[in-house]
């Protein structure tokens, strides 16, 4: 006597997992997938939809029994084993190969239980509301740390007068010109840039130091960037910001006063001026939970007309200020310590929609 | 804010997702395929050999914590002693390829901090499981039955394990079985342990995703250089933030410049041992006293370690 019988439990398991593979391929069919999960993890969760559902339909299509008895009350053995122990049910080592799923709920009872709510949450969150990846909100969460630690050949500090003295050069150059020029090709350790201007008026070096990044303040590493080459860019293209964050101190040359389409979302911290944004993006490794902001101040006059969470097309050019007072935003406190930060002269600010890959992914992704 | 903590919430889940799928499936087959006479046989005879042996099988089934979990209970299902499967649990989150080449990246392709991770990881799990093998010889002299493991025999192992696979015992596969019933039964006790797992992962992740978004930044600025407290608030940190094995390096990598060289290492060795995953889910593969005492060792001998590399100067 064959019987088909539905059960609650097998049922309700079986709706939970076809709606988490229904989820997953919408992420994965969307893309929104990306707004959580790094591109590899991404790939993981197609495969895992697929089991997935398999799993549910192994719990939807109704179980066909052989017999008109209902293995399930019998300690659950439906399976086609034999059974050594003393609560065997020896009517069980049959072959049920369509109702194998009467082995395990010892309660003997496949109704539905109550903690499988929990299960559905993430799903009624996911499906009913649109997920966005993270915005300007996480610049002030308590996990969030400077981009980037590397130790650098600079000694400059705030405290240092050579740095006071920057602040003020016309001043300083007017007062005492034959003063400076003397002191500064002995105080400056890249001389280079203070040689090529031997011959020019102390007023006219001042200027050029206004558009023209001195090199010997740059950010510079102590040591090799470990494992991998530094990323050197192709001014007049897009640069990433992970990129930039990863490499300007090892290859700042290639940098600072170079013209660059960088792309990023916009933070304005509270107090700030009307020409002053910070140009944000976060770096994954694996999923939204590891991730890093990384922020790079834009002068532009666009500014005052953005909010906060607008994706941008920035180009601009690569400078260098004394900013010590981004130390206080974690993701903007490039060079944490060091009192000049590269900055973005923006020449263009183009709203844009938000990327389909909105994360910047570490050149090793999980 | 909320956004933001929906947005963490939906990504630890999905990033465990394949992971806990992956676990529940080995742990399944485990159960379909692996007679307990075969098990038997791949086991060392000597405990304390076992135990050493379990910490490495992660380097051929590559899980991460929340997936370890059903498959322990498989491996003791099948004969593995205690002490040998929580050695196995404590170690396969970090002792295996996945995590190792993560760790190895995250911390600028420098292996000392892979190392120290996997051997501190390696030491820890092998005392636990050593001091947990002396408990088992010393129960089975006092003739107590209530010890699970291969040396309780098939009677024993229903033992420590509670809630819904514990009562339902199955024994060695007959070769006979087609492969279709094999398949069968591995779907439908994936089909079981992945809502017993999963709804643990999900609660992880909700604590997890809230503490992220709204833990405010004295916390993390709190953390400190100081070598004991700093080692201490790391580890609380791991515990709390529960992070797949997959991604914890980066997080520790980017919380480095906050704290000192023991509290990352201490932060990499006890998340994988200790989370809320594992608070909620090892009761339900291990009996109290086991649980007790390897929660306890895992965080002294973590702080000590530590503490040590700090006092020492190492990393």
């Amino acid at each position: 006597m064959k019987t088909r019988k539905w059960e609650a439990g097998k049922v309700v398991q079986g709706i939970i997992l076809f709606g988490f593979a229904l989820y997953l391929i919408k992420l994965l069919v969307t893309g929104e997938v990306y707004n959580l999960l790094s591109p590899l993890a991404a790939n993981l969760l197609g495969v895992t939809a697929g089991v997935l559902v398999l799993m549910s339909g192994y719990c939807l299509i109704p179980a066909k029994s052989e017999h008109e008895h209902d293995c399930r009350h019998d300690h659950g053995h439906g399976h086609d084993h034999h059974h050594d122990h003393d609560h065997d049910h020896a009517s069980c080592g049959h072959h049920h190969d369509h109702n194998l799923d009467c082995g395990h709920d010892h309660d003997h009872n496949p109704r539905p239980k109550l903690s499988w709510v929990i299960l559905a949450v993430p799903l009624v969150i996911g499906v009913t509301m649109p997920t966005q990846s993270l915005g300007a909100s996480m610049i002030n969460s308590g996990l969030q740390v400077a981009p980037i630690t590397v130790e650098l050949e600079n000694t400059v500090t705030t405290a240092d007068p050579e740095t006071a003295a920057e602040t003020t050069p016309a001043a300083t150059t007017e007062n005492k010109p034959t003063e400076t020029a003397a002191a500064q090709p002995a105080s400056t350790p890249a001389p280079a840039q203070a040689g090529q201007k031997k011959d020019a008026a102390p007023l006219a070096s001042a200027t050029a130091s206004k558009n023209k990044t001195d090199m010997s303040k740059v950010p510079r590493a102590k040591t090799e960037l470990p494992g991998q080459q530094p990323v050197v860019p192709t001014p007049g293209e897009e640069l990433r910001l992970n990129d930039m964050v990863s490499s300007i101190a090892f290859v700042p040359e290639s940098y600072y006063d170079k013209r660059f389409k960088i792309v990023g979302f916009v933070v304005k911290p509270e107090g700030w001026p009307d020409n002053r944004f910070l140009l944000m993006r976060y770096m994954i490794a694996h999923c939204s939970a590891d991730s890093t902001a990384v922020a790079l101040l834009v002068e532009s006059d666009a500014a005052k007309d953005l909010q906060n969470d607008q994706w941008v097309e920035v180009y601009g050019t690569v400078g260098l200020q004394k900013l010590p007072h981004l130390d206080s935003i974690p993701a903007a406190a490039w060079f944490q310590g060091y009192p000049y930060k590269p900055f973005l002269t923006g020449h263009e600010v183009k709203p844009i929609d938000a990327p389909k890959h909105p994360y910047l992914y570490s050149q090793f992704s999980l | 804010m909320w956004q933001s903590a929906q947005t963490i919430f939906l990504s630890i889940i999905l990033e465990a997702l394949p992971f806990v799928v992956l676990g529940v499936m080995i742990s399944s087959l485990i159960q379909a395929l692996v007679s307990q006479e075969r098990m038997m046989k791949l086991l060392p005879k000597s405990g304390a050999l076992s135990v050493v042996g379990a910490t490495f099988i992660g380097m051929v089934l590559p899980v991460c914590d929340c997936g370890t979990i059903p498959v322990a209970r498989s491996l003791i299902r099948k004969g593995m002693p205690v002490s040998a499967a929580m050695a196995f649990t404590l170690s396969a989150p970090v002792i295996n390829p996945l995590t190792m080449i993560a760790t190895f990246v995250a911390f600028g392709f420098n292996a000392t901090m892979m190392w120290a991770r996997v051997a501190a990881t390696f030491g820890i799990a092998v005392t636990i499981g050593w001091v947990l093998l002396a408990a088992e010889n010393k129960r089975k002299a006092a003739g107590a039955p209530a010890l699970a493991g291969a040396s309780a025999g098939p009677m024993g192992l229903e033992l420590p394990m509670l809630e819904t696979a514990a009562t339902v015992e199955e024994t060695a596969p007959t070769p006979r079985r087609t492969p279709r019933e094999v398949f069968n039964y591995v779907i439908n006790h994936a089909v079981i342990e992945f809502f017993e797992v999963g709804i643990f992962v999900v609660i992880s992740a909700a604590v997890a995703a809230l503490l992220q978004t709204f833990m405010p930044a004295s916390v993390t600025q709190a953390i400190g250089d100081h070598p004991i407290l700093s080692v201490l608030v790391m580890m609380a940190l791991a515990v709390i933030l529960s992070l797949c094995s997959e991604a914890d390096a980066f997080v520790a990598r980017s919380l480095a410049s906050l704290t000192t060289g023991g509290g990352v290492l201490s932060f990499l060795v006890i998340g994988q041992m200790i989370d809320i995953r594992n608070i909620l889910l090892l009761p339900r593969v291990y009996d109290k006293w086991v649980i007790v005492r390897t929660f306890s060792l895992a965080i002294v001998l973590t702080f000590a370690v530590g503490v040590g590399v700090n006092l020492m100067g190492w990393l």
